[in-house]
């Protein structure tokens, strides 16, 4: 004991706090630790107040008062309004379990949360962390008095069992995720106290804190884990025999296939109601196909400035729809209280022309996304090494960028809304870069044609396309699924551009699964996907790093340079994943962004992805009596998690 | 008569083994398998999932087998009465379609009723009366039932509804008798919504069944044999009745086959813009996911209800027509 004391002792010595957790003023929408909350503000909460449902319970016996339910040291949130009243039924469509992260982008917590722009990390399960000068140790502790939803407490107990009963346990995870084992080795875990464990890496990795804050689409399945229940089925702790018989009771071949499938997958907790969470609504048993029911967390550990705890609505139903159709009409006719997801800014003049009728209004985010319909041109093309020769050519990329019109496309598509640019960084994210905006994004075919004169692609004598170096017509395959009605229109635009400077282009409509099964292959010669998740480049760097416009390299750089196609050395794309591997070491932030920079200068000039028209609105649909949405946030995916960002345990009905 | 029933069933059984086969290979054949589909959907609406994690689920899953294996596994499972294992909906297979069963006999049933009754009906009327002002608007009533798609017929509907009355008629029940078990007002809500579905999938079947009589029945009626009876004075509703409407069923009858298993599945487009939780949607979602234990299954069920409504109508065929006995 004295000797782990002396531990924690001499660590909290050597120990910088060089992230900038926690905020210095008071920010509507953005959370807070009690303490830091009372500092700040110079006031002092000191009476509790729950939802009368709650109050009701605890009076029969039910439930322990709030006082006991809350941890020593909530978060406290503060409203974008106002203080809210309790009580309501929130209504959304879904399409089903495969649509999970709909309710998940509400309701999932993680160690840590993003600000609302993306721009800082929050406390949110974690009270507090703190990071070794070297960026190789981090010291975490969970918020003392912290409940599951069952009311059990959360402890290192629980860190304890994850590291070594899930994350070490061969049959849960086969193969540990990379963002747990930087270089190729998997950190290693002390426990301190009853709330607190440290986490050592071999090589400094200071980009972790946006893994604990649930980059890369994880569901904060990590270090928390609900130990008393999990152990209800596990092996080490029940014996072999016992586990398999209540897997096989439960219709399950083998132990782990059922406590992965009821405990440890993002959409566990949509399929178990009795999984504990620390979310702020959590599956109900009134749940079925047509419905999914999510009911407040008696446990739930945020409160407002006055004390009072949340969410403040009581539950929220999951209406299943077939199909977008069905979810606008359920939108325009009064049904869906608050929803963005399954919205996009082509079905706004149906919502905006029925706003009166069904009772509500519609308020815009920012879609952080760089463009819409974004050309992949595809670096790892090798079926045809002519063409893939030419794709891999700056000036040939260069050449279509120039050669199309952005502003016809912007006012013909998208009726002028978002803006006209390259595939860039949007504004108002940490990386904007005015420069790549712009980048070949003027509408210039004379230039575009000079380009490609000068990679020596001559027309035919008719003068009606280009000719390959091998004197065969050059033509080009443009693949891209259709999620939205936008896409086609663009394509068909785009098609018609090139076909100007000469360059033939076949479009080629495909279902999703087999552009993924193309893509990962290596076998398409230009995709078309959305170039998103713009807020945090750093710790998601799948689009820059060409996980769709370099499928095999991304692939080899994943899996710890063992398979793919590692780039060419000299090249560009190789000088790309140089800069990579040291930023991902740099453990300070301000050299971080200077390697940053060298990254977007090497987008600048090479224009792996040719973007038409990005930062598009995202249209929101709020019922006239819901209140504390704000307007004219960011709206991503995955630090933000939208929704997430517009904080909706403070949403509220007024009466 | 049994023996030819005998027959009829053991022939249905190997067809049945066959599309079984036929029908698990076809939904293998895309590439892919449940988990790219669920990773390409996971990468539209913004998510991304560890690639490691992809391979582990594929194992849990048994989808790294060769896929006779596959097979064998499901085709045991069904003739213990276990059809598998959801991937999308993380569910038995099983409670799926029987959550969902009820309600697509439902909407059948009422739908070939109303198909039937009116069709009859109408085609009778107008082969008596032919060329009447009846006969007319039956003859443009028919034609706009066969020539409207029926879920244009259904997106109309809702929307002439909703714009008129600003209700949302889609789905079985308004979101406020959600959970809330059926009472008289829940049931009232219910047919309020029902008259759609059955309307619109009732209206096509009626169109082709007027078509069908009405020919049939006027090529009958001025056969000889019926006039012959008619000069021997027999009356003329007996001699309508017990002949040339006998036989201009046959046809009426060799069809019924085919609308069991075309109400289950020709529904699909319907039930998929009217929001009704039948079966069709879910085999819609099914093979675009290549879930292929759900999907399997319901192919499986159509087939089934194709052999058995065949199967009832060759026995109907061969009780009406005594020709086809001695065959």
């Amino acid at each position: 004991m004295l000797r782990k004391f002396l531990w924690g002792f001499i660590i909290a010595i050597f120990v910088v706090q060089i992230l900038a957790i926690g905020l210095n003023e008071i920010v509507p929408g953005e959370y807070y630790n009690l303490t830091d909350y009372e500092r700040l503000t110079g006031k002092k909460i000191t009476k509790f107040n729950e939802a009368p449902m709650l109050k009701e319970m605890v009076e029969k016996g039910l439930l322990p008062p709030i006082e006991e339910r809350l941890p020593r040291n909530p978060v406290v949130v503060v409203p974008y309004e106002d203080v809210g009243k309790y009580g309501g039924t929130w209504n959304r469509a879904w399409y089903g379990l495969s649509d999970e992260w709909n309710a998940g982008r509400i309701c999932y917590e993680f160690m840590l949360i993003s600000d609302k722009a993306g721009k800082e990390l929050l406390p949110d399960i974690l009270e507090s962390l703190q990071v070794s000068e070297d960026g190789r140790e981090y010291v975490m502790k969970i918020r003392e008095g912290l409940k599951w939803s069952d009311g059990e407490p959360v402890t290192a107990e629980d860190v304890r069992f994850w590291y070594y009963d899930v994350l070490l346990n061969k049959e849960l995870t086969p193969s540990v995720p990379s963002v747990f084992q930087p270089g190729g080795e998997v950190f290693s875990l002390e426990i301190i106290d009853d709330y607190t464990f440290k986490v050592i890496f071999k090589e400094p990795y200071p980009l972790f804190p946006f893994a604990l804050a649930g980059d890369g689409g994880r569901a904060g399945l990590e270090f928390v884990v609900p130990s008393h229940y999990i152990k209800k089925f596990h092996p080490k702790y029940v014996g072999l025999e016992r586990a398999n018989e209540i897997a096989k009771n439960n219709g399950y071949n083998t132990w782990y296939q059922f406590v992965k499938d009821k405990c440890l997958q993002s959409n566990s907790w949509l399929v178990n109601p009795d999984l504990p969470v620390l979310f702020p609504w959590k599956l109900s048993k009134d749940s079925s196909e047509r419905a999914l029911i999510l009911e407040r967390n008696p446990f739930y550990f945020k409160i407002d400035p006055e004390g009072n705890q949340l969410p403040y609505i009581d539950r929220i139903v999951f209406h299943y729809v077939e199909n977008q159709q069905m979810l606008l009409m359920k939108a325009i006719s009064g049904e869906i209280d608050m929803q963005g997801r399954h919205l996009t800014i082509a079905d706004y003049s149906i919502l905006a022309s029925n706003r009166e009728k069904g009772g509500y209004k519609i308020i815009l985010a920012r879609q952080a996304v760089g463009s819409a319909d974004t050309l992949m041109i595809n670096q790892n093309y090798t079926d045809d090494p002519v063409i893939g020769e030419i794709l891999r050519e700056p000036k040939f990329r260069q050449a279509l960028s120039l050669a199309v019109n952005r502003e016809e496309i912007w006012q013909l598509v998208y009726q002028g809304l978002g803006e006209p640019r390259q595939a860039s960084f949007v504004k108002g994210v940490k990386y904007y870069d005015p420069e790549w905006e712009k980048a070949f994004a003027e509408y210039n075919p004379d230039k575009a044609n000079e380009l490609l004169d000068e990679m020596g692609l001559k027309w035919d004598p008719s003068h009606s396309y280009r000719l390959r170096p091998d004197g065969k017509k050059l033509e080009i395959v443009i693949e891209y699924t259709t999620p939205t009605q936008t896409r086609e229109k663009t394509m068909e635009m785009v098609k018609s551009y090139l076909e100007k400077v000469g360059i033939s282009v076949v479009l080629k409509p495909i279902d999703r699964s087999l552009y993924v099964t193309r893509l990962e292959a290596g076998q398409l010669q230009i995709g078309v996907w959305e170039f998103d998740r713009n807020v945090d480049p750093v710790g998601d760097p799948a689009h820059i790093l060409g996980s769709q416009w370099a499928p095999l390299t991304w692939q080899w750089y994943n899996t710890g340079k063992k398979t793919g196609m590692p780039p060419k050395e000299g090249t560009d794309l190789w000088k790309l994943f140089e800069i990579w591997d040291q930023l991902v070491k740099e453990v300070d932030s301000k050299k971080r962004d200077e390697l940053m920079k060298e990254v977007i200068n090497l987008h600048k000039k090479n224009i792996w992805m040719v973007g038409f028209v990005g930062a598009l609105p995202q249209p929101i649909v709020v019922k006239n009596n819901m209140k504390n949405v704000p307007q004219g946030l960011l709206w991503d995916f995955p630090l933000i998690r939208s929704p997430k960002n517009l904080r909706p345990e403070q949403f509220y009905f007024e009466k | 008569m049994i023996i030819y029933i005998i027959r009829r069933l053991i022939n249905a059984l190997i067809t049945l083994f066959v599309i079984s086969v036929i029908s698990f290979a076809i939904i293998q054949l895309p590439p892919g398998d449940f988990l790219t589909s669920y990773i390409a959907q996971l990468r539209v609406s913004g998510e991304d999932i560890d690639l490691a994690t992809v391979e582990a689920l594929r194992k849990q899953y048994g989808l790294d087998k060769p896929i006779y294996i596959q097979y064998l596994k499901w085709i045991w499972g069904i003739l213990h009465g276990d059809f598998g294992y959801s991937f999308s909906w993380k569910k038995p297979v099983n409670e799926l379609l029987w959550n969902r069963l009820g309600i697509t006999v439902l909407v059948a049933v009422l739908s070939l009723i109303f198909s039937w009754c009116f069709g009859f009906i109408i085609g009778m009327y107008s082969a008596v009366h032919p060329y009447s002002i009846g006969d007319y608007l039956a003859t443009v009533l028919g034609y706009i039932g066969l020539a409207v798609p029926n879920f244009l017929l259904a997106l109309v509907l809702l929307w002439g509804i909703y714009t008129l009355t600003e209700e949302n008629l889609s789905g079985l029940y308004s979101i406020k008798y959600l959970n809330i078990p059926m009472n008289f007002e829940k049931f009232l809500d219910i047919l309020k919504h029902l008259w759609i579905p059955v309307l619109v999938l009732g209206t096509s079947g009626m169109a082709g069944l007027i078509r069908t009589l009405r020919a049939n029945l006027l090529d009958e009626l001025h056969k000889p044999y019926v006039e012959a009876a008619l000069s021997k004075g027999l009356p003329e509703n007996k001699v309508f009745w017990k002949y040339p409407l006998r036989i201009a069923m046959i046809p009426f009858i060799s069809t019924v086959g085919w609308s069991l298993p075309w109400i289950f599945s020709g529904a699909t487009i319907t039930a998929i813009v009217l929001n009704l939780p039948s079966v069709g949607p879910l085999l819609l979602n099914a093979l675009k996911n290549q879930d292929m234990y759900l999907a399997g299954s319901l192919v499986m069920f159509l087939s089934f209800f194709t052999v058995i409504g065949t199967l009832i109508s060759d026995i109907l065929l061969a009780w009406v027509d005594p020709r086809i006995r001695f065959e």
